[in-house]
């Protein structure tokens, strides 16, 4: 096959983002957005065989920047199918779910949605470290534009800045590790991690600067405070770059870098350590709020943190799969809540219940979607998760296995408690709603389908069955879930006091600290507006002036 | 002095006037005068460099190529100071700060 097929995932999507910014009319838009999303899948599905025969597409690209490589493997493959595939889903679930908007806004979102499913095909599949973080900060941008994509929303707005001055944050320890790898082997391909020019202190330094990084970009312990902020965005977006892509990018980087990193002196437990917390803390957050999507949020955090200790262990294709798996269940509750949540205009999990007997087909997909991610037997999320959880058995510590054990629990019952106030009970004061819209229904159980039937796309199937049947790990775990479950039909008074309940919105202390840098970023912006003279002659002087020292830097650098 | 010589002095006083008005006009039709002697001046100074190369053809056509996009600039800041005079009715630059606080 031609290698520069490898580059239609990128492209696709950004000619349709095009296009859509050339249309007037709103049911062409959607229309156009629809065609291009599910052609990119088709043409993402090419990986496959590319994948297989390690194709590499070759731009030379100059002195400086060497050979811009895009070759996919089995890892690229996947995350890029992921971003395609849900990114369709999401596009279909959208048609109905941004019924009514104007054509102008509406450009702005396909536009944005699509410029991002190219820029995080483009994130895995670059073999270059400069194209790399290009990549990082396109998907960041186009994170920070949709979740402020109500721009007359103060909280929409105030959290797209708060998610793109954190992720930048990680953004920074990015750059310096991949400038610091460039600066001394000369060569910005990923081979150049492996160079023997790097000394075994810059190696940490660029291993923890990745770590952040990718820390910062999955909202884990300590940068996780963006996410639950990041509800704010539109149903599908949540469902698309915050639960299925954008935030896996985190632990792409430290899939492919694992290799170089794992003989960093602590870099490993530091991974196991942030994922065991995430775990815990995502668990409590989805545990103690009323908001239907910053459950799932918190959720996603804690099913991020059983990634990145799953790395931490060395569980690399375990990690892969649950990310799989994951992305898929989690997609699904998204765009269910999405559509509870369009269909009752409210967020509020205490102005729910009943929607069971209103929204059957929503019913049962949500409850597939949240026993998968409970990790109920047969359902995709019960194979991952058990094979996560040997995996620390047998290689991590046992306070480590102990956590991410209880972690187990926590899911369950903040999932008996969402499932049961969103679907059951009685309809509290609020209007009688209908079904979902077809869109919304095809995005819908082709998600609940991919629930079912992921784990077969698992090559050695077989041998992931019996052993994870036949570990006793798992049925302690199952053993867990029940007992979360449990407490949940009790109903105990999980609400708590109010005042733990701030405290645990505030991030546990951690959100001043968050609060601080974006602080200090205002702070230094506002520093710099005094250079906003607005005075043309001053401008002017001011680029005489750099353009004299300059030349004087060269004349002089040309005389030494 | 040689002819080279002679036109690089003409092209630094022509810079330096051009320099001297663009930093102190505040009329904008003056600056964009002031920048267009700028730019004879490194018209001269690139024939002229050409000239001193030995490769006078080169130095032409480059000083041809950059007369064509420094006629699209003025074009577009004459267009930009009819623009600027309807809306804020001045040509003043210091009166156009926007962004000062």
């Amino acid at each position: 096959m031609n290698p520069i097929l490898t580059a239609l995932p990128i492209l696709i999507p950004w000619i349709g983002a095009l296009v859509i910014m050339g249309l007037h009319r709103t049911r062409v838009i959607h229309g156009v957005a629809v065609g291009t999303a599910i052609l990119n899948g088709i043409g993402t599905l090419l990986l496959i065989p590319l994948s297989a025969e390690h194709a590499q597409l070759l731009i030379p690209a100059g002195q400086f920047w060497g050979t811009w490589r895009f070759s996919p493997d089995s890892l690229s493959a996947l995350l890029s199918l992921i971003a395609a595939i849900i990114g369709a889903l999401a596009v279909i679930f959208s048609v109905d779910y941004m019924h009514g908007t104007n054509s102008a806004d509406l450009k702005r979102y396909y536009g944005l949605v699509l410029l991002f499913i190219g820029g995080m095909s483009g994130l895995v599949l670059t073999d270059h470290l400069l194209l790399l973080f290009f990549f990082w900060e396109l998907v960041a941008l186009c994170s920070f534009a949709l979740i402020a994509y109500y721009p007359h929303n103060p909280a929409a707005a105030a959290g797209g800045v708060k998610a793109l001055v954190i992720t930048q944050i990680g953004g920074i320890g990015l750059l310096i590790g991949i400038l610091a790898v460039g600066g001394t082997a000369g060569d910005f391909s990923f081979k150049a991690l492996h160079s023997s020019a790097l000394t075994p202190t810059l190696k940490a330094a660029v291993g923890f600067g990745f770590l952040i990084a990718a820390a910062a970009k999955s909202a884990q312990f300590p940068f996780h405070s963006w996410l639950p902020d990041a509800m704010e965005a539109p149903t599908p977006i949540s469902a698309l770059i915050h639960a299925a892509t954008m935030v896996n990018a985190g632990v792409y980087l430290m899939l492919r870098f694992y290799p170089v990193f794992v003989d960093l002196p602590g870099w490993t437990d530091c991974l196991m350590l942030i994922g065991v917390v995430s775990v815990l803390m995502g668990g409590l957050i989805a545990l103690l709020t009323d908001d239907l999507k910053r459950v799932l949020a918190g959720s996603t955090i804690s099913q991020l943190g059983y990634l990145f200790s799953a790395v931490g262990a060395g569980a690399g294709a375990a990690a892969e799969f649950h990310l799989l798996n994951h992305a898929i269940f989690k997609g699904l509750l998204f765009l269910g809540a999405g559509a509870v949540i369009h269909a009752l205009h409210t967020r509020d999990m205490g102005h729910m219940g009943g929607v069971r007997r209103e929204m059957p087909l929503v019913f049962a997909t949500f409850l597939i979607g949240s026993l998968a991610l409970v990790g109920v037997p047969i359902l995709n999320g019960f194979w991952s998760k058990e094979l996560i959880l040997e995996a620390a058995v047998s290689h991590a510590p046992g306070w480590i296995t102990g956590a991410l054990l209880l972690g187990v629990g926590i899911t369950a019952l903040y999932t008996y408690r969402m499932v049961r106030r969103v679907f059951w009970g009685r309809a509290q004061d609020r209007a009688p709603v209908h079904e979902a819209p077809l869109g919304m229904k095809i995005a819908l159980i082709t998600l609940a389908g991919g629930v079912v039937l992921s784990p077969l796309c698992l090559p050695d199937l077989g041998v992931v069955i019996t052993e994870v049947l036949s570990a006793p790990v798992t049925l302690l775990a199952l053993g867990i879930i029940l007992l979360g479950a449990g407490i949940g039909w009790l109903r105990l008074p999980i609400s708590l006091s109010k005042g733990m309940l701030q405290a645990l919105d505030r991030g546990l202390g951690l959100t001043p600290l968050n609060r601080i840098s974006v602080q200090l970023t205002n702070l230094s912006a506002e520093g710099l507006r005094g250079l906003h003279t607005g005075v043309l002659t001053l401008n002017l002087a001011a680029v005489v002036g750099a353009l004299t020292l300059l030349m004087i830097i060269l004349l002089v650098g040309g005389a030494l | 002095m040689n002819t080279p010589a002679v036109a690089f002095v003409g092209a630094l006083v022509l810079v330096g006037i051009g320099l001297v008005g663009t930093l102190t006009c505040r009329n904008l039709i003056k600056v964009a005068v002031a920048l267009q002697i700028m730019m004879k001046g490194v018209l001269i100074a690139l024939v002229a460099a050409g000239a001193a190369q030995g490769q006078i053809n080169l130095g032409q056509s480059l000083a041809a190529i950059v007369l064509g996009v420094d006629t699209i600039g003025a074009v577009i800041l004459l267009a930009l100071s009819v623009q600027v005079r309807r809306r804020f009715g001045t040509l003043d630059v210091s009166a156009l700060s926007q962004l000062r606080r």
